[in-house]
């Protein structure tokens, strides 16, 4: 506080304004927000919309509240994993914050021992402020997904509530008049009515349906369908964690999911990433679309979207086993060998304060404080996507991926099914190539996880979401009447 | 009659041989233009028309470019990519030509062959090695490591690059050096030097181009001040996230700067190639 | 050599000579030794202890995330790796991706060659035109290419069906997935072709030429007679340049494929990555680098090999 004055007097009336703003936070937080200024704190990021949309503004503004500066590497996920690898394996004391996927790389980091563990700066008031309210004020699903192995100390604070849920054009379903799907029959006889091609070429307009179809790109996106019918990746049997791939639910998943591509879906989706996807849905190609939900913020954006203002995004329909949305969180965590520690803290504190994850919530980024779902100043691009991210967020797990200490591997095993399964359609095909890869997966843990905890996701763990609750995203935009 | 027929005959086998040729040249030049032409077009693009492949009259927009400029390091990877760049063509050069000198003239062709086994390394494997070297060594996300890491590609391919050229010059001349009485080194200086001028311009574009290019060493070397420019676009190759039109608008911005410096300078390039001839 | 060392000789150092002309005769004396100092020393200084760190961690079986300490396990990373059928199909899609582009590169850039070693107006404008693919950077311009290959909505199918004929799958089809790849190399490094082709092409010498075309030689017969036996070597220096490249290709393949579809397009170098980076076994990935680097070797020393024996012919 003591330097308060000279700092106002030299950046001027804007940041009056921005500290008045804060004022009332930094005095109920009763920590010291410029302890660490002048400091320079180095972080990794994977590329996702809301690092340049959110993060870099809020860096600029951290800045200008705490005085210190972040350094962004911003890089495509698989090279941020292996820049950061190489750094944490090699004890670099040069990197600050990371930016990480527990489901992904976070078991083999917890195991490691390379991530900082965070509850004692939790529990010291002069790091965090009062009302931070961690775990309190965190929703259910989130919260699971931060743990991945029993006994894990607390070594990372996760934020982002991104969930898998599907994509759909409101539009096309009311012009022709198709029931919103809330069970995995009447997502197919959707996507079927509507794949449309009105001059008859043989190439629909549209197509009914559209989601990752590629390698080991699917786990992501398919995890809701294998966990809705019944399926996961793995099981525990007599104590012991065995790959779940080849399980008839499993295989029943493999084989609806790969139907959908085959039938409703551009021939590109086998080979599309991501963005190709979410852009093929903003230029209007398909119906629905399989993908993490912060992706409404381009098919919203009217300089880049042509169907603006005709888009929601509801839960993936319910299976025979239920209803369970993919949570793929982001967390926060610092390094071990970091010398700024303190600072990272601070950075980590203030990006998850409630009126900073206020603003991301606001843009479409869903966070996983509870309160600010309630906040009156939220408003969701859609009704329906308020709601379903919101019962994602609380139902949720991180299923995502396989997880275990050989995740790539992992990804690639379950990828090969896929791969049969969208190329052949043959149910025995798929059987053989899931009994083969299931295999592979558990030489891989008996491999690579003897004499550890490693808990992964199990369905014992999916906290289930009442029947009910799956309609609500669909009330919530008024389509629940359509098809009748 | 007859000469007047002829006359005629051989200019028209004038004209048709000239039709012919420009029509070959826009058949083979074409198709390698157009996916440049392509990538700009595509670059100022709405990203809603991205998939209409067939669709070619819009309103260009420059939206790309200023999200791309504001978002990323780009123009600062830019700016320290021909720094790096620049001065490991340089090193790579001197050293190229010195060692390209003995082996031409001194036949030294077990260290030709060694100087070649480094550039067979697969440096995806010496990545990790490097990265423990260069964090003992302190060159890690420094300008004067990169340039270091950068010479394992051009030093090679200076020197063999090189040694066709030194080749090419006749060894009268320098013999004629020495016999007025200037030393091997100072004939090398007066002689050798200026007849490799056009052999080291198009030595150096390559180079230069070579490790313009190079992605994985800046990548693990680099860091948080200092990186280049390919891993600026990388951000935006990502499976996960990004827009389709920013990742044409930042691969358009790191192709600019080395069309502009070869547009200059091609000519070097060829005629320097063709002066010296790669043996 | 011996013969070299005695054109020194017609400058022996005087008794009073100066410094200067001392040091000048030290470094005639030397040359060959000093002109290499900085070239040896930073290439030495920069690759012998990685490379001498690679061979011990292939002995190892060190995990690069795990920060366990690596277990010498000998050769045993050597013997396992042939047990993968994906390093055996990296293998082969190597060389496959190698020797048909390579093949298709010469092919091209021959033609190319000869076409530009003419004298036309304009000439120098293709050329620049020309060689744009090789001086861009491979992942800008494979993510365009990648943008291409769509198969619903790319350009190369919207062509295609223009033409009436069928439309392909290209890199989403496990058997196309390298003709595409292919594709792209030869696009690429076609120029380069071009350009080493070309230098060996006007340093032809002129009187076997002026020969046949007193004899009245067709134009094809004169290629095929004595253009092409004449090149052979220059071939062979580009086919030496050219193959490092062509079998270490990495950023067109990542950028565009991954590897994918189900490892179609995995070449050595690829897995090798996946191996450290996506996996973390530094030890297979080292053991399959030094593999890797034999196969190059091999490949270098018979071309060098072959352009000797053209030499002494």
């Amino acid at each position: 506080m003591l330097n308060k004055k000279t700092t106002i007097a030299r950046t001027g009336l804007s940041l009056l304004i921005l500290l008045a703003l804060a004022a009332p936070v930094t005095l109920a937080a009763e920590i010291d927000w410029r302890k660490h200024e002048g400091t320079t704190l180095n972080a990794i990021f994977l590329t996702a919309a809301y690092i340049d949309a959110w993060f870099r503004p809020m860096a600029k503004r951290f800045q200008k509240e705490t005085g210190i500066r972040v350094k962004m590497v911003v890089l495509q996920a698989g090279q941020a994993r292996k820049k950061q690898d190489i750094m944490l394996g090699g004890k670099d004391d040069t990197l600050d914050v990371i930016h990480l996927q527990m489901d992904n790389r976070g078991g083999k980091l917890t195991v490691a021992g390379h991530l900082e563990d965070l509850q004692p700066y939790l529990d010291d008031p002069s790091k965090t402020p009062a009302g931070y309210n961690y775990p309190q004020d965190w929703l259910g699903g989130c919260l699971n997904t931060a743990k991945v192995i029993k006994g894990q100390p607390l070594n990372n604070i996760v934020w982002s509530a991104q969930a898998q849920l599907l994509h759909i054009r409101t539009d096309l379903f009311k012009k022709y008049n198709v029931k919103v799907p809330t069970n995995l029959q009447e997502l197919e006889a959707a996507a079927k009515k509507l794949t449309i091609d009105e001059d008859g070429d043989g190439k629909p307009e549209i197509y009914g349906f559209l989601s990752r179809g590629r390698d080991r790109l699917i786990t992501a996106s398919f995890a809701t369908y294998l966990w809705n019918h019944g399926g996961s990746w793995f099981k525990t049997v007599n104590g012991k964690k065995v790959s779940n791939v080849n399980s008839k639910e499993s295989v029943d998943a493999f084989m609806y999911y790969a139907n959908l591509i085959r039938k409703y879906a551009p021939p590109a989706a086998l080979n599309n990433r991501p963005p190709a996807n979410a852009a093929l849905f903003a230029a209007g190609k398909t119906a629905m679309l399989s993908e993490l939900n912060y992706w409404i913020a381009l098919s919203e954006d009217k300089r880049r979207s042509r169907v603006v203002g005709k888009t929601t995004t509801i839960l993936v329909p319910r299976g025979p086993a239920g209803s369970h949305p993919n949570l793929p969180t982001m967390s926060f965590a610092i390094p071990k060998y970091s010398r700024k520690k303190d600072a990272a803290w601070m950075y980590i504190v203030w990006m998850t304060q409630q009126h900073i994850m206020q603003l991301g919530q606001n843009n479409s980024v869903p966070v996983c404080r509870r309160s600010v779902w309630l906040d009156k100043s939220f408003t969701p691009p859609t009704p329906g996507w308020g709601e379903s991210a919101r019962l994602a967020a609380e139902y949720g797990i991180a299923i995502a991926k396989p997880q275990a200490i050989a995740i790539g591997q992992m990804r690639d095993a379950a990828g090969e099914v896929m791969n049969v399964a969208v190329r052949t359609g043959d149910r025995a095909a798929v059987q053989a190539e899931a009994d083969k890869q299931a295999a592979v997966m558990n030489a891989l843990i008996e491999k690579t996880e003897v004499g550890m905890n490693f808990r992964g996701v199990r369905p014992a763990d999916a906290k289930l979401m009442p029947e009910s609750e799956q309609i609500v995203p669909i009330k919530a935009d008024g389509l629940e009447r359509l098809g009748r | 009659m007859v000469a007047l027929r002829r006359l005629i005959g051989r200019r028209a086998y004038r004209i048709g041989e000239l039709t012919f040729t420009h029509l070959a040249m826009i058949a083979v030049v074409g198709p390698f233009f157009f996916i440049f032409f392509y990538m700009f077009w595509s670059s100022v693009k709405p990203d809603y028309l991205f998939f209409e492949p067939g669709v070619w009259i819009f309103e260009p927009l420059l939206l790309n470019y200023t999200d791309v400029i504001e978002n990323s390091d780009i123009i600062r990877n830019i700016v320290n990519s021909l720094i790096i760049s620049s001065f490991a063509t340089a090193i790579g050069l001197i050293c190229g030509l010195l060692s390209a000198y003995t082996i031409a003239r001194f036949d030294l062709r077990r260290l030709a062959l060694g100087i070649l086994v480094t550039r067979m390394i697969p440096y995806i494997t010496m990545l990790v090695p490097f990265w423990i070297v260069y964090k003992n060594a302190g060159l890690l996300n420094t300008h004067l490591g990169l340039i270091l890491s950068h010479l394992v590609i051009t030093i090679p391919f200076g020197v063999w690059i090189m040694i066709g050229f030194i080749e090419d010059i006749p060894k009268e001349l320098e013999e004629a050096a020495w016999i007025d009485g200037a030393s091997r080194a100072v004939a090398f200086l007066r002689v050798v030097l200026p007849l490799s001028t056009p052999g080291m311009v198009a030595t150096a574009i390559l180079c230069f181009i070579f490790s313009w290019n190079n992605f994985q060493l800046a990548l693990v070397l680099g860091g948080f001040d200092v990186s280049t420019a390919p891993v600026s676009v990388f951000k935006y190759a990502d499976p996960e996230s990004g827009s389709m039109g920013q990742m044409m608008a930042a691969a358009t911005l790191v192709t600019l700067p080395v069309f502009v410096i070869v547009l200059f300078i091609q000519k070097q390039l060829t005629a320097g190639l063709t002066v010296g001839g790669i043996k | 050599m011996t013969e070299k060392a005695a054109t020194h000789q017609l400058h022996p150092v005087a008794a009073g000579a100066s410094a200067k002309d001392r040091l000048l005769t030290w470094l005639d004396f030397n040359l060959a030794v000093i002109f290499n100092v900085p070239t040896v020393v930073l290439l030495a200084g920069l690759v012998a202890f990685p490379t001498g760190l690679v061979i011990w961690t292939s002995l190892t079986d060190w995990q690069l995330v795990l920060n366990k300490d690596p277990n010498f396990v000998g050769i045993s990373n050597y013997v396992t790796i042939w047990q993968e059928e994906r390093w055996l199909g990296g293998i082969f899609n190597t060389f496959y991706y190698a020797i048909v582009s390579l093949t298709g590169q010469l092919v091209l850039g021959m033609a190319t060659a000869l076409l530009f070693n003419r004298n036309f107006a304009g000439k120098s404008f293709y050329r620049s035109i020309w060689m744009m693919p090789m001086i861009s950077m491979s992942v800008a311009i494979s993510l365009v290419w990648a943008i291409m290959f769509n198969t619903t909505y790319g350009m190369l199918n919207f062509l295609l069906s223009g033409l009436g004929l069928p439309e392909l799958a290209w890199t989403a089809d496990p058997l196309l997935v390298m003709p595409s790849l292919i594709l792209v190399g030869i696009w690429q490094w076609t120029p380069f072709m071009t350009l080493l082709l070309l230098a060996g092409l006007q340093s032809l010498p002129t009187d076997p030429f002026e020969a046949a075309k007193i004899d009245g030689a067709s134009k094809w017969r004169v290629l095929i007679h004595i253009t092409l036996p004449l090149m052979q070597g220059h071939i062979l220096v580009a086919l030496i340049l050219r193959s490092i490249f062509a079998v270490k290709e990495f950023d067109t393949i990542m950028a565009i494929t991954e590897g994918g579809p189900n490892y179609a397009s995995e070449t050595m170098n690829m897995n090798i990555y996946f191996n450290a980076f996506e996996y973390g076994y530094m030890g297979v990935s080292s053991a399959k680098g030094v593999i890797f680097f034999a196969f190059i070797l091999l490949i270098q020393l018979v071309l060098i090999k072959l352009r000797r024996r053209q030499w002494s012919h």
